[in-house]
């Protein structure tokens, strides 16, 4: 464990010319086949390399379309950025093999320069299955496997057909328990000890739709109508150009009456936005509970598979909106220890909508071990409250100061709701610490309650500025391997409890944490 | 799960760390930090009298926006100067059988416990102006989010050395 640097040990090896010579000098068993991917792969590849293209250059693109000399070329630099996208995907798709081993996932890829991945599967912690709808016309499947190493190890297989991936999804997630003898057989049948945990039907999927956060749906339609009528804005002028006159005179004096309409326009527009992903990534969500761990799949036009071995989530997140709340659903989400720090990342997280209140409880009793010995509440000093106030009269200030007095009003009612809000906020801080979990109470509109195992903890962090020392206050942050679980301006004597508690915790166990 | 358990465990009774047995880094250190703030207040200050020259050359007196940066930098020396006389006695490492602590800052006190069975591997780290000094900066990673998860920089070289094997031996043992 060790030795095994990050969860892959990459080997770098530059290979001259002769690549197949320098492969087959390698030891290498032969009964584990070396497999290349499905040729749909190189599909993948020529629209992942076309999409990288555009991302990064897409500012000299803009403005070679304005350009009228470049314009003149334009199909003939489409077609050779296409060839050589075209060209590197076949490339990188003959030179893309791996192979499965009794304990690990070896993995050859590279064109210019080889590299080597060996993958060991007690060091998996995701396996995530994807299906795009184009995908599904072939009938294959894309893989990731994600180790939390510390080079952000993330490997991706682009194209497999779906026995052979769910085959080997299996496997991988297995932690090398069972060894593959024949792809063909172990056609995804469903293990027979696995409980349905969750199934979303249509009703429950309509209402996760419903008490999503509309306003967010709504600036999200905004911003891409917005930078939808940035090319169209010749159509848009000649368009608005044949209203005729005296609309505009009308508009300049009931303009007041046209308020409402918008703002039920706006509302409606969220709601529909909001329904429509909720179910284009909820659809026919499955949560079932396996011996070897917690299996989420669903989707509707991007479908995924996603396993995670029990002893390998972190952390679960839960929150609630307003509207969620006032028809008892919660949303929650599985942390585990990823590379990246970002979910946007291309790290893999997932969220498991509309939960009531036993499934929640059922969910957390799988993960963690039960809730007992005696509960200890930790609530923050008043000094945060105090750092909120000030921060957010600093914002407001200047707007009190400088504005007009229109500005002032709104300033003044916006000042009042923010401190209102910070006072809730700062009421609603609570970690609670139990024998062996914490449990980490936030939000006030938006409630959000982190839970982890205390012998999760990898690192923790005692800060204490030179005014807090003064009050003897530190912060406590504990570090798992998902994130950390961070609370400020407590009472410096329990914050050394804490951390003794979650050392001791984690020193004291061998039992595997990731 | 192991079926021993022991679940009348008392808070009081858990192994503290306590503040006052941190060892303190070596004095090379020190004068290395002492080295490399000189250095960076020279240059401050170097820049500062060139701006002021050029100044009084043009005006033949000083706008404001150069008292205020002359007011700066001295805050910022003084402040600096504060955390490396003031601070320094404050760092330090404590080993204890199961994990390593590293406490540091003056204005911002920090203390981060990494326990060894969470280790994923560590990195001893050596630029010119250490080598030169012969201290060296310990790093521990943990497993997940990128970056040296706990650094201990001025440690002694040999005193580095031999707790990276000391955790290489409890690694293998376990």
């Amino acid at each position: 464990m060790w030795k095994g640097l990050s969860a892959s040990g990459n080997n770098w090896m530059s290979v001259s010319a002769n690549h197949n010579s320098a492969e087959e000098s390698q030891p290498q068993p032969a009964h584990f086949p070396v497999l290349r991917q499905h040729p749909t792969g190189v599909f993948q590849y020529i629209v992942n390399y076309t999409w990288t293209f555009i991302r990064g250059f897409w500012p000299i693109l803009a403005g070679a379309a304005v350009s009228d000399n470049i314009r003149a070329y334009g199909e003939w630099i489409g077609l050779a950025v296409l060839a050589i996208a075209c060209l590197s995907a076949l490339l990188q798709y003959w030179k893309f093999t791996y192979q499965v081993t009794e304990e690990a996932l070896v993995i050859r890829r590279g064109v210019l320069e080889r590299e080597r991945i060996t993958i060991a599967f007690e060091r998996i912690q995701v396996v995530n299955l994807e299906q795009s709808i184009w995908q599904r016309a072939f009938g294959v499947m894309s893989i990731k496997v994600d180790t939390a190493g510390t080079s952000g190890a993330e490997v991706e297989i682009a194209a497999l057909k779906v026995q052979h991936a769910k085959a080997l999804k299996s496997i991988l997630s297995s932690g090398g328990a069972k060894v593959l003898r024949d792809q063909e057989n172990e056609v995804s049948e469903p293990v027979s000890d696995s409980t349905q945990l969750i199934a979303i039907s249509w009703s429950r999927l309509f209402k996760v739709g419903l008490t999503q956060n509309h306003l967010r749906s709504a600036l999200i339609a905004l911003g891409s109508v917005v930078a939808l009528a940035e090319p169209l804005e010749g159509i848009l002028t000649n368009w608005l150009s044949d209203v005729p006159m005296y609309t505009w005179l009308l508009l300049k004096f009931l303009w007041v009456l046209l308020i409402p309409f918008f703002t039920i326009g706006v509302v409606v527009i969220g709601m529909l936005v909001s329904l429509i992903g909720a179910v284009l990534r909820y659809y026919k969500l499955q949560v079932s509970v396996q011996a070897e761990g917690l299996e989420l799949s669903g989707g509707l036009l991007k479908k995924f598979e996603f396993k995670i071995p029990l002893h390998k989530v972190q952390m679960l997140e839960g929150s609630s909106g307003v509207l969620q709340r006032l028809i008892g659903f919660e949303t929650f989400r599985i942390h585990q220890a990823r590379a990246q720090s970002e979910a946007a990342q291309g790290g893999v997280s997932m969220a498991i909508p509309g939960l009531e209140w036993d499934h929640a409880e059922r969910i957390n009793a799988i993960l963690f071990p039960p809730v007992s010995g005696e509960a200890e509440e930790i609530r923050p000093h008043k000094m945060l409250l105090i750092r909120m106030l000030i921060f957010r009269s600093a914002l407001i200030l200047p707007l009190l100061v400088w504005g007009y007095g229109w500005m002032q009003i709104v300033g003044g009612i916006w000042g009042v709701w923010l401190s209102m809000a910070a006072i809730k906020q700062y009421h609603a801080v609570q970690l609670t610490v139990y024998e062996e979990q914490l449990c980490m109470r936030t939000g006030w509109l938006r409630k959000k309650h982190i839970r982890t195992e205390l012998r999760k903890a990898q690192r923790v962090v005692l800060t204490e500025s030179w005014l807090m020392r003064r009050r003897s206050l530190a912060h406590a942050r504990i570090y798992t391997a998902a994130g950390p679980v961070a609370v400020r301006y407590i009472p410096k004597k329990t914050a050394t409890k804490l951390r003794d508690i979650s050392l001791y915790k984690a020193e004291a166990t061998n039992r595997p944490w990731m | 799960m192991s079926l021993f358990s022991n679940t009348s465990l008392r808070i009081d009774a858990l192994p503290s760390l306590v503040e006052e047995e941190f060892e303190g880094l070596p004095l090379r250190y020190r004068t290395l930090r002492m080295a490399v703030y000189s250095i960076v207040m020279l240059l401050v200050f170097a820049a500062l009298g060139v701006l002021m020259w050029f100044e009084w050359q043009e005006v033949n007196s000083f706008r404001w926006g150069v008292w205020l940066a002359f007011g700066a930098a001295i805050a910022l020396g003084v402040m600096w100067a504060l955390e490396e006389v003031k601070g320094f006695p404050l760092r330090g490492v404590v080993v204890r059988e199961h994990d390593l602590s590293y406490r540091s800052g003056f204005f911002k006190r920090e203390t981060v416990t990494v326990p060894f069975n969470r280790v994923q591997h560590s990195e001893i780290a050596q630029g010119p102006l250490s080598r030169a000094f012969n201290v060296c900066t310990l790093k521990l990673y943990t497993a997940g989010h990128s970056g040296a998860n706990l650094r201990v920089p001025g440690m002694d070289v040999e005193r580095a050395k031999r707790l990276r094997q000391q955790l290489d031996e409890r690694v293998s043992q376990s």
